[in-house]
């Protein structure tokens, strides 16, 4: 059984107008309405790696991103055709995911951005969606196939989707909500339109009804100094840990081509007045401190860094250059996370109205730990 | 009139976005070998600051470059003569510290460490003596005011700055930066090919890349000195000289070098410059003030007549002709006047130009520390940029404010234009008003706007046929040769060390 959060593009989206817990009684607990779903899904562990590479049937039900379905049967017939690319399981035919570029030209032949036709069909059936002539967006692509070799051979620019809300048309560059905008396709909201008041009880209480400004919880607020006592001469500052300049999260930042042009490892980048206070000059090491982790690194003394903030560019991997903490009694200093931990805010897990439903990557929990408050002093002693 | 045809190079500094992609496509293809690890031929630096190698600008230390001498000039540093005392010890040159050392990771220390109770990690070892370091510098180092105090607030060019402007430079609510991506600039009056006791260092007839022949260079560094754009690099390993060779390989199969080609912000342009050789050494010699505007002199309009028939004489070949006409350079550099030379006071004539960085006020923090968003004009006034008139004049043109304020109004004049056609949210006679003070019309600002912000490749990138044909032929008989490659040998193989 799996649990699964009420998600948008389903029933359950409209389901929750008030805040009723049903683990306090407040309501009848109802899968998918007033909690969580629950799905059965049989699972044959002995076959899993059979359906890692073979694609199985249920793909002829059709296909769907974001509310826009697509009917593909007689594409996945067409697999069954090539013969050269296929996996025979318990007797049963299947289209072969084995090999990595048989991976990626099922997914290209499959998917409305490389396949003109498919592409055609969402249109057609978001037309029947929303009442509105759309399938001329697509008319002029429906021959379009894309591969792999051809991705290789050469830069294609893909087919215009449903699946995504910027319109390319005449050769423009992709830009979000053309779609909407241009062809006045309702946004995917509660009224179909942009949303900056939301009238939701969660977020009324909460005073978040309106984007307005609020200050910066105090340095208590966050609770996470409550044990940590400086050893030095210390400083309490704001720690920010935000995208790295060259690095998507751990990736490419941490090569020695990027780590040569920048520092060698993810400084601490701290006020010239801060470093000043605390008798740390450019280069020095320092420990990055709070109940949670410490973070042992090089000072990055700036001009660029406000008085009483300090940051640290996320994420930082500790394979490299990390020294022994001394305050934590000489093990291995973590990492930028070692001081940050995740702070809920509670209308984040309002769910099931609208836009507010769970979709992966786009609505949930976001990463609200990326702000905190630190100590930070000199490191008088660094070891390997 | 002595016309000759020179590869030339535009970055339009309003568009690098520092992101050193040019950097790692030069290391990757060029510079990858022991010996060479701290040689970044493609640089991008952040400014203010002390680049790399470290305060390269300073000339006092590094005696770079030329100098004037009455009306002729005379190499600063070392040089065939003058460095006959210095042959066997140039004070003059930059050690390994003033670039950095390079380093890698212990990387297999994270497999072979012994059992412990702690994860192990891969510590930073030296690749000249393999000993552990911490890396004090870098190619790179002061990155984003990376230490600033150290390093940005010893930017060579505050020389001329009151103590006043150069503190308002890093106030946070004021301050600013820009990228300077850097390599050579293929001089068209190169300190280093003057400078080379052996002969080694010359400049291609054809398209005036300047290369180093490894089998001649007998590492006097004459040319790490001289070059001060410090774009000159001695391979320890070797023991020879090693410069960007501007991709040549590239070039003459049609291809932009790689920095350009790889460039992520497409700030870089390439084209054809034809130029007047009779009158380099009048340039060179000039007067400070007037240095920029004589170096432009020097290049000729490819589609004047007199110039073409120069041209033909000298065998430059129509096709290169041709790529002139549509240069790209020619049009940022000659025709609209919006890119400088990189310190034009060093002499040695750059063929690497540069459209300074727009950076204007529009904002402050008023006197009851509120930040005020309205300036008079739109965009605010030109001599209220964020870097003071006196430190872009002292990287392009040799202290010359006026020429720095004429190209900025011009990049304004067209922001302005631009504005009013697209948003509409400006009185039309402040975009005409900035236009008519700029000395441009509105095709003219279009044709900026469109070279600036739309070109495709090939508008970026207008490279001549290389013609080794005919070079070959000049060369050798081909029908000699024929055979001799593929399943014979072009050069006998050497055996044996
Ligand atoms: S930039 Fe330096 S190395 Fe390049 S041509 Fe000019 S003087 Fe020579
Ligand atoms: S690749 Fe282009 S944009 Fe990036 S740093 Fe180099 S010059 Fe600037």
């Amino acid at each position: 059984m799996v649990n699964v959060p009420i998600l948008h593009d389903s029933a359950g989206e409209v389901s929750q107008t008030e805040v009723k817990d049903w683990s306090k009684g407040e309501c009848e607990p109802i899968p998918g309405k007033t909690m969580h779903d629950m799905v059965i899904v049989d699972r044959d562990y002995t076959k899993i790696y059979d359906k890692f590479i073979s694609l199985g049937p249920n793909v002829r039900n059709g296909l769907a991103a974001h509310g826009n379905g697509y009917q593909c049967a007689d594409f996945y017939e067409k697999m069954l055709d090539d013969k050269d690319h296929l996996q025979v399981v318990d007797g049963k035919v299947y289209p072969s995911l084995c090999e990595d570029e048989e991976a990626a030209n099922a997914v290209l032949y499959l998917s409305s951005l490389t396949n003109g036709e498919l592409s055609h069909r969402a249109y057609q059936n978001a037309e029947k969606r929303t009442g509105l002539k759309l399938a001329d967006i697509s008319e002029g692509a429906k021959d379009v196939r894309i591969n792999y070799k051809d991705l290789q051979a050469k830069i294609h620019r893909y087919n215009q989707s449903p699946v995504w809300s910027g319109l390319m048309n005449d050769d423009r560059a992709y830009s979000a909500f053309t779609y909407n905008v241009e062809r006045l396709v309702p946004w995917r909201t509660l009224t179909g339109r942009q949303h900056f008041y939301l009238d939701h009880e969660g977020y009324i209480k909460f005073g978040e009804h309106l984007p307005t400004y609020k200050p910066s919880p105090r340095p208590e607020a966050y609770g996470e100094l409550r044990k940590s006592v400086a050893t030095g001469r210390a400083k309490v500052l704001n720690v920010l840990t935000p995208h790295g300049k060259w690095h998507i999260h751990s990736t490419y930042g941490d090569t020695l081509r990027m780590l040569t042009l920048s520092r060698g490892m993810e400084p601490c980048w701290l006020s010239v007045e801060d470093a000043a206070e605390l008798g740390i000059q450019d280069n020095d090491w320092v420990e990055v401190f709070n109940d949670n982790g410490v973070y042992s690194t090089r000072a990055c003394v700036s001009a660029r860094i406000p008085k009483g903030v300090c940051f640290v560019y996320h994420a930082v991997e500790r394979t490299y250059s990390t020294p022994k903490s001394q305050i934590r009694g000489g093990k291995r200093s973590g990492m930028n996370n070692s001081f940050t931990r995740v702070h809920l805010k509670p209308n984040l897990m309002v769910g099931g109205y609208g836009q507010f439903t769970y979709h992966f990557n786009y609505w949930g929990p976001v990463g609200v730990n990326r702000d905190t408050h630190v100590l930070v002093q000199k490191m008088e002693k660094v070891e390997f | 009139m002595d016309i000759r045809s020179q590869i030339s190079m535009v970055f339009h500094l309003d568009k690098c976005i520092g992101c050193h992609t040019c950097s790692i496509a030069c290391k990757n293809i060029w510079t990858d070998r022991k010996g060479a690890e701290y040689m970044w031929w493609n640089n991008v630096e952040t400014k203010p600051g002390t680049g790399y190698p470290s305060k390269w600008e300073d000339q006092d230390t590094y005696k770079g470059g030329w100098e004037k001498k009455g009306n002729s000039i005379s190499l600063k540093g070392a040089g065939k003569f003058k460095g006959m005392k210095s042959l066997f010890h140039n004070s003059n040159m930059p050690v390994i510290d003033d670039y950095y050392e390079p380093w890698t990771y212990k990387y297999e220390n994270l497999f072979e460490a012994k059992e412990g109770d702690d994860q192990p990690i891969a510590r930073p070892v030296s690749l000249i003596t393999g000993e552990y370091i911490t890396p004090k510098s870098g190619p790179n180092w002061d990155d984003d005011l990376a230490g600033s105090e150290d390093y940005a607030k010893n930017d060579v060019n505050f020389k001329n700055l009151s103590p006043a402007e150069q503190e308002a430079m890093f106030q946070l609510e004021r301050m600013t930066l820009h990228y300077l991506p850097r390599m050579c600039n293929h001089c068209l009056n190169p300190a280093c090919v003057a400078a080379c006791p052996s002969g080694a260092i010359y400049k291609r007839g054809e398209d005036g890349v300047v290369l180093i022949n490894q089998k001649k260079c007998r590492a006097w560094r004459m040319c790490v000195t001289a070059c001060p754009y410090k774009k000159s690099y001695y391979n320890w390993n070797t023991g020879k000289s090693e410069k960007c060779v501007l991709c040549y390989p590239r070039l003459e199969a049609g291809q932009a070098p790689a920095c350009h080609h790889s460039c992520v912000g497409r700030i870089r342009y390439i084209g054809v410059m034809l130029y007047d050789a009779d009158k380099i050494e009048a340039a060179a010699a000039s007067n400070d003030e007037d240095l920029v505007q004589n170096q432009l002199d020097i290049y000729v309009d490819p589609n004047d007549p007199r110039v073409i028939a120069a041209a033909k004489e000298n065998g430059i070949h129509d096709s290169t002709i041709e790529c002139a006409q549509k240069s790209p350079v020619y049009k940022f550099v000659k025709e609209w006047g919006l890119a400088l030379p990189l310190h034009p006071e060093f002499r040695t004539l750059p063929n690497l130009f540069y459209v300074p960085p727009l950076l204007p006020t529009m904002a402050f923090v008023n006197e009851e520390g509120t930040y005020e968003t309205t300036s008079e004009n739109f965009w605010g006034a030109i001599e209220k940029s964020r870097l003071p008139m006196g430190y872009m004049a002292s990287l392009f043109s040799a202290g010359n404010e006026e020429t720095i304020k004429t190209v900025l109004k011009k990049l304004m004049a067209v922001r302005l234009h631009r504005r009013e056609e697209t948003v509409g949210d400006l009185p039309k006679e402040e975009a005409m008003g900035a236009m008519k003070d700029a000395v441009m019309d509105k095709e003219m600002a279009d044709a900026i706007f469109r070279l600036t912000s739309l070109p495709l490749f090939d508008q970026r990138f207008v490279i001549p046929p290389a013609h080794r044909e005919e070079a070959m032929e000049m060369l050798e008989s081909t029908a000699d040769v024929k055979g001799n490659s593929g399943f014979g040998f072009k050069e006998p193989p050497v055996r044996g060390l």
